[in-house]
């Protein structure tokens, strides 16, 4: 095998990155993505001189929503709804693993 | 190419109503979607209901599909000689494409159409999921991903091409971490970007530890007089053992922390490592043990149901 070896860069909370750039990581056009900053379905981090700034992290999100907008033919309101519940559920999902994680595993034992 | 019968797959009957296969596709796409479904197969589901979808919804991808006859399902069949320049742009297609491909092409050049045939199109984004192991997660990990990619070669046809790439996965990543890969997507046609390549990470389950971000928690059974008594424990940690003091006085459920000594983070600094005490008493007991129990109860004057 003789395919080179790629570096991956991480999409985390602690990379921000502009306007035009997250646009391009979500698979969006800049007017595509400041519809949806308007109508409050995602917010910038941050705002510098140059414009503002978006967390990285949030792409999986804005990616996930966007496929849903388009596979279920979806209004605006609608996506901002999603995302709502989709944060919910995130935040509800790392709690009950964190939990998981906690409980002893009695079954192991035995 | 193997026929595809589009009807069938969406459950409709090959008369039905825009809006019949509108409705059909909604109720699927609910079940299926990657986004929505829990389903492991979800996705390979979805993909062949939304292709189902793309042709039939547009009246025009819909005569297309009709016209190229109908055959079982999974039968090779070749389009009608005159299809491609009916509906296509015309070009012959690769031996190595499959019917999505052939609607692809036609939505390509439909886009195309209005724009000359220069148009740049952006390659198309890619996600895929890798599981890796906890080692490779505290380690930083090489994987090789083996990938088969729509392309269209130099003449303008459709194939796909297996493509092999070894990534490096740096140190620190946890389950739900995304990594990106640059231009490592479907290549862009005429000038247009290549897609990238985006890596959702899984850590596979582990034997001994559940991890909770980048913490570790591992059960750790000790006797009854360990707890009792205090001991100093080997704990295997994934940086080797170590060896924990187990204070007199251990209750079960009880977390110790062995700090640093759980994933480390990808911008430095580890998470911890919590060892979870489970009492654990002898299967059976020998006459000696039991006389020491005895012995034991005899003596101690403790209630653990006081508050009941």
């Amino acid at each position: 095998m003789n395919a080179d070896t790629l570096e991956a860069v991480w999409l985390d909370q602690h990379i921000t990155v502009t306007l035009d750039e997250f646009a391009r990581l979500c698979g969006l056009t800049a007017a595509e993505l400041g519809e949806l900053v308007d109508e409050g379905v995602v917010e910038p981090e941050a705002s510098v001189p140059a414009g503002a700034l978006f967390r990285a992290d949030s792409v999986t999100t804005i990616r996930s929503i966007t496929r849903m907008r388009h596979d279920f033919e979806l209004d605006l309101p609608a996506v901002a709804l999603i995302k709502t519940f989709l944060d919910r559920i995130n935040l509800l999902e790392a709690e009950i693993s964190a939990m998981h994680a906690e409980l002893p595993q009695w079954r192991r034992l035995s | 190419m193997k026929y595809k019968d589009y009807y069938q797959t969406l459950g409709v009957a090959r008369d039905a109503s825009t809006e019949d296969i509108k409705k059909a596709y909604r109720k699927l796409a609910r079940k299926y979607h990657p986004d929505v479904s829990k389903d492991p197969q979800g996705e390979a589901k979805f993909k062949e209901v939304a292709e189902a979808y793309e042709a039939l919804k547009d009246d025009e991808r819909r005569a297309a599909y009709d016209q190229l006859g109908r055959h079982q399902a999974n039968q090779d069949f070749s389009p009608p000689p005159d299809w491609a320049q009916r509906f296509g742009d015309g070009a012959s297609f690769g031996d190595n494409i499959d019917l999505s491909d052939l609607f692809a092409g036609l939505r390509g050049q439909r886009r195309g159409r209005g724009n000359g045939a220069g148009y740049a199109m952006a390659g198309e984004d890619f996600e895929v999921a890798a599981a890796i192991s906890l080692e490779d997660a505290y380690q930083g990990a090489l994987l090789d991903l083996n990938l088969s990619m729509p392309e269209r070669d130099a003449h303008g046809r459709l194939r796909h091409v297996p493509r092999t790439f070894q990534v490096r996965v740096p140190k620190g990543a946890t389950d739900g971490q995304r990594l990106r890969l640059a231009g490592k997507g479907g290549k862009g046609t005429n000038g247009g970007a290549d897609g990238d390549l985006y890596l959702n990470i899984t850590l596979k389950p582990h034997p001994l530890y559940r991890v909770s971000g980048h913490d570790l928690y591992i059960d750790l059974p000790v006797t009854p007089w360990e707890a009792g008594l205090g001991a100093t424990v080997k704990v295997p940690t994934l940086g080797g053992a170590v060896s924990l003091k187990l204070p007199a006085g251990t209750a079960s459920g009880q977390k110790l922390r062995l700090g640093k000594r759980g994933l480390p983070q990808p911008r430095g600094g580890e998470g911890d490592l919590y060892a979870v005490v489970t009492i654990v008493m002898p299967p059976v007991l020998s006459d000696s043990e039991q006389a020491l129990l005895k012995q034991w109860a005899g003596s101690s004057t403790f209630d653990p149901r006081a508050h009941f």
